[in-house]
């Protein structure tokens, strides 16, 4: 009977070129066109692409019993708008068919919440906005930047008049519980709070092509086993994950597009089985017990924290001097500045600063476009510091 | 397993990282079972706790006693691995003088009968055969292209397998710049006559496939290290400079075109023009010592500059802890010890990309050498930037406390196996 909930998550940042301290008050653009569009054009013809028109193409062939739902980012939208209109046409077509929900989040996948709700719900209004103008799309779930989540978000998202939030099954918060199926949050009795099944979603964006782990290969027959062994004991499965685990951290010569292919068959053959989207599984299953969230949680590594963006002092300093600039940004009503003031709050940029696992050369560095954590500070800085200069502070 | 070594500095009297690197290597090998027999061309005085020392004259007369494993036999001879031919001719002169020597003096006999650099290293072969035959042993380890003709020698007599061990060649030396022919033959036949060679970096491996055509497989990469040192943390005496709450920016090596001294004062003018308060500090010795401190007064910040010449001990510590940063620009640099030693005391560093150490340590800034700009802009970020500063500072630390030369011994001592198995 397990419901199946398949969620991606698509987002690009713009990353912030070298900026140098002689380039302060020089009028220098903070953000590197070429290394974005770069980076844009690669996903795109690896990952984008082809996995759209494989969902497209499982849609038609299930006759619309195959569902996914999407969150894209405000800045993601924006690039591709700019340079790729033809992938908002595909997305279109995808949204058009009825089996997609959009999800919403912050327009600049932002920490703001942590900072500023004000902040936040601003760049909710403004991502919702840019959601309706390209889909003509009302979003009604909710997800925020690396599903970072806790008991006071549950009542603010409420507050927003979402019925429901995506999250991290954390173990240490479920405790023996399940996160196949819907709970409700501790501070809003309305809000449904959907749990991200972390094995069964690690399974494919993680360890599909690990040839080291037990269940390598793993064949849609084998995983479709696995959703099928649920039966009874769960109402939704949710596989949330990054879109660009189709192509990009799973390259196409692992066979992850033929997994992807041919799993939604395999799990449709059984009878009980389907797929739906978030609004669909909160009004189809209720929420069957109480979920606190004490403190915040994540997707993110092992430690499901807030580590790899805030977990050093570089990181801090360089997002405090940022919020601090909040009141003199907005009140300078200069929209070019204020739009760049927000695409600085985007979490790549303190990501790319991260120094844990640094030396190890693992996934943190494999994705930083910068040589090291602290080149990235520096320009950061230094654009800070431009930033102050133009304010007059 | 015995080890007959051809070295050509050794600390106390060294001017540079080779000395430190075959000190701190046959140290290692000695903890891991290994007895070296060490032949160094220079008489002095040495005095370690690990071993005896015997001096020779020119006719190599030697009552060596090994204590603990570690042989030195020395020659006399004005070996100095940072000569150059000319300047080799040139020194000789002088300490002819002062020395003022008689005719029956012995050192000066063997002084006089040396013309060059070149007959002084073919003698130092010559003698490398008598100790090839009186010693027994089963490898020749040889370090750099003075000692090769020697090793090339002992091996010729012994039969027994080379490894030449290369820590800078010549196109580092000279930045590839007016390469010294007779050196480089030199270099190309020690690499050519060995079993292995050793290079300190992938950097050093690369440039001995490319410009010496030797084959990539013959090589293997043994990189150099820090033994973590513990130390007195002079940070809490108060110096001057900080007091006055001035920033320090340290140079330290040799003053020579092969460590970029010339982009380190091009950098601090970009530096200074944004914020008078900091001081460069360049310490060492070396051919270009003269210059710089023309260049300084040329670039008019003369007065932010502070030359301090050689230091060893007690200063150096000092001053790795007085320095906000630690910058090695080397234009072409094999290995780079210094940086580690700053990190050790918990200075951050900031290091050429044209360099074998900046394989070892990722928590530092990298620069092109010739990027004075991005120099500059770096050296300011950790010196406005608290955060940065302490991150590097911490998690260099914490890298480089990591290292030892442990594992370049165990390294060596794999080589050493597959030779004679």
């Amino acid at each position: 009977m397990p419901s199946i909930c398949f969620y991606l998550h698509i987002h690009q940042p713009f990353r912030i070129k070298k900026f140098s301290v002689f380039d302060i008050g020089k009028n220098e653009d903070y953000f590197d066109e070429t290394k974005n569009k770069f980076y844009l054009e690669r996903i795109i013809k690896k990952s984008y692409e082809p996995t759209n028109k494989i969902l497209l193409d499982l849609i038609k062939e299930t006759k619309g019993k195959f569902k996914v739902s999407f969150s894209l980012t405000g800045t993601f939208l924006e690039q591709i708008e700019k340079y790729y209109p033809s992938l908002i046409k595909s997305f279109q077509k995808l949204i058009n068919t009825g089996c997609v929900e959009i999800l919403a989040e912050t327009y600049y996948h932002s920490l703001a919440f942590l900072y500023s709700k004000e902040e936040f719900k601003k760049q909710v209004l403004l991502h919702n906005q840019k959601i309706r103008e390209l889909f003509g799309a009302e979003t009604k779930t909710f997800r925020n930047t690396e599903l970072i989540f806790n008991n006071e978000m549950a009542d603010f998202v409420n507050q927003l008049g979402y019925q429901a939030i995506l999250a991290e099954g954390v173990d240490h918060l479920l405790g023996w519980r399940s996160p196949n199926f819907v709970y409700r949050a501790k501070t809003a009795e309305n809000l449904r709070i959907l749990l991200r099944n972390y094995r069964l979603s690690d399974d494919i964006s993680f360890r599909f092509s690990n040839n080291q782990w037990l269940e390598w290969p793993l064949t849609a027959d084998k995983f479709s086993f696995w959703i099928n062994q649920i039966n009874g004991c769960g109402e939704t499965v949710n596989l949330f994950m990054d879109y660009e685990t189709f192509g990009e951290h799973q390259w196409p010569e692992t066979g992850i597009f033929d997994f992807l292919k041919r799993f939604p068959l395999k799990v449709l053959e059984h009878p009980d089985n389907n797929f739906k989207t978030p609004s669909e599984i909160i009004s189809l299953y209720p929420a069957r017990d109480v979920l606190d969230f004490p403190y915040l949680v994540s997707w993110a590594d092992i430690e499901r924290d807030l580590s790899a963006w805030l977990g050093n002092t570089m990181q801090q300093k360089a997002i405090k001097e940022l919020y601090s600039l909040e009141k003199k940004v907005l009140s300078s009503k200069d929209p070019k500045l204020i739009d760049n003031w927000r695409k600085l709050q985007t979490s790549d940029h303190f990501y790319y600063m991260c120094t844990k696992w640094f030396a190890d050369g693992d996934v943190h560095k494999y994705f930083n476009p910068y040589e090291s954590p602290y080149e990235c500070f520096i320009s950061f800085m230094n654009i800070i510091n431009d930033l102050k200069l133009k304010l007059g502070c | 397993m015995k080890v007959l070594m051809f070295g050509w500095e050794f600390p106390p009297h060294n001017s540079g990282g080779l000395g430190v690197a075959c000190e701190k290597l046959v140290k290692a090998l000695f903890q891991e079972g290994i007895e070296v027999l060490f032949v160094l061309p220079r008489k002095f005085d040495y005095h370690f706790p690990y071993c005896r020392f015997v001096f020779a004259n020119e006719n190599f007369i030697f009552k060596s006693a090994s204590l603990k494993g570690l042989k030195n036999f020395y020659f006399n001879s004005l070996l100095n691995p940072y000569l150059t031919p000319k300047f080799y001719v040139e020194l000789l002169g002088k300490i002819i003088q002062e020395k003022n020597f008689s005719e029956t003096d012995f050192e000066f006999k063997s002084l006089i009968n040396q013309k060059g650099l070149f007959e002084e290293i073919m003698r130092y072969a010559f003698e490398a055969r008598k100790i090839a035959l009186l010693e027994n042993f089963d490898v020749i380890h040889a370090h750099d292209w003075l000692t090769f003709p020697a090793a090339i020698e002992a091996k010729k007599i012994s039969k027994k397998p080379l490894v030449a061990h290369i820590h800078a060649t010549e196109f580092d030396r000279t930045g590839g710049h007016g390469v010294n022919k007779k050196v480089y033959q030199i270099e190309k036949r020690g690499f050519e006559e060995a079993d292995v060679v050793i290079a300190v970096s992938h950097f050093t491996k690369e440039k001995v496939v490319k410009h010496y055509n030797i084959s990539p497989e013959k090589i293997k990469v043994v990189y150099n290290a820090v033994d973590y040192q513990e130390f007195i943390d002079f940070k809490k005496e108060v110096f001057g400079l900080k007091k006055a709450g001035k920033k320090i920016v340290l140079f330290l090596g040799r003053i020579t075109l092969q460590k970029g001294p010339d982009y380190f004062l091009a950098a601090a003018k970009k530096v200074l023009e944004k914020d008078p308060n900091v001081f460069f500090i360049v310490a060492g010795s070396g051919d270009m010592e003269m210059k710089m401190i023309e260049l300084a007064a040329r670039l008019n910040i003369a007065d932010k500059v502070l030359f301090t010449g050689f230091l060893r001990g007690k200063e150096k510590e000092k001053i790795y802890q007085m320095a906000d940063l630690y910058v090695l620009p080397s234009i072409s640099e094999p290995f780079g010890i210094t940086p580690l030693e700053a990190l050790n005391f918990g200075t951050p560093v900031l290091i050429s990309k044209q360099s074998g150490v900046s394989e070892v340590v990722s928590h530092c800034l990298k620069v092109d050498f010739w990027d004075i700009n991005d120099m500059a802009n770096k050296i300011l970020a950790v010196l406005n930037y608290q955060e940065l500063k302490e991150s590097l500072s911490e998690n260099g630390q914490k890298e480089v406390k990591n290292l030892s030369w442990q594992e370049s011994a165990k390294k060596c001592c794999q080589i050493y196996q597959t030779l004679i198995a």
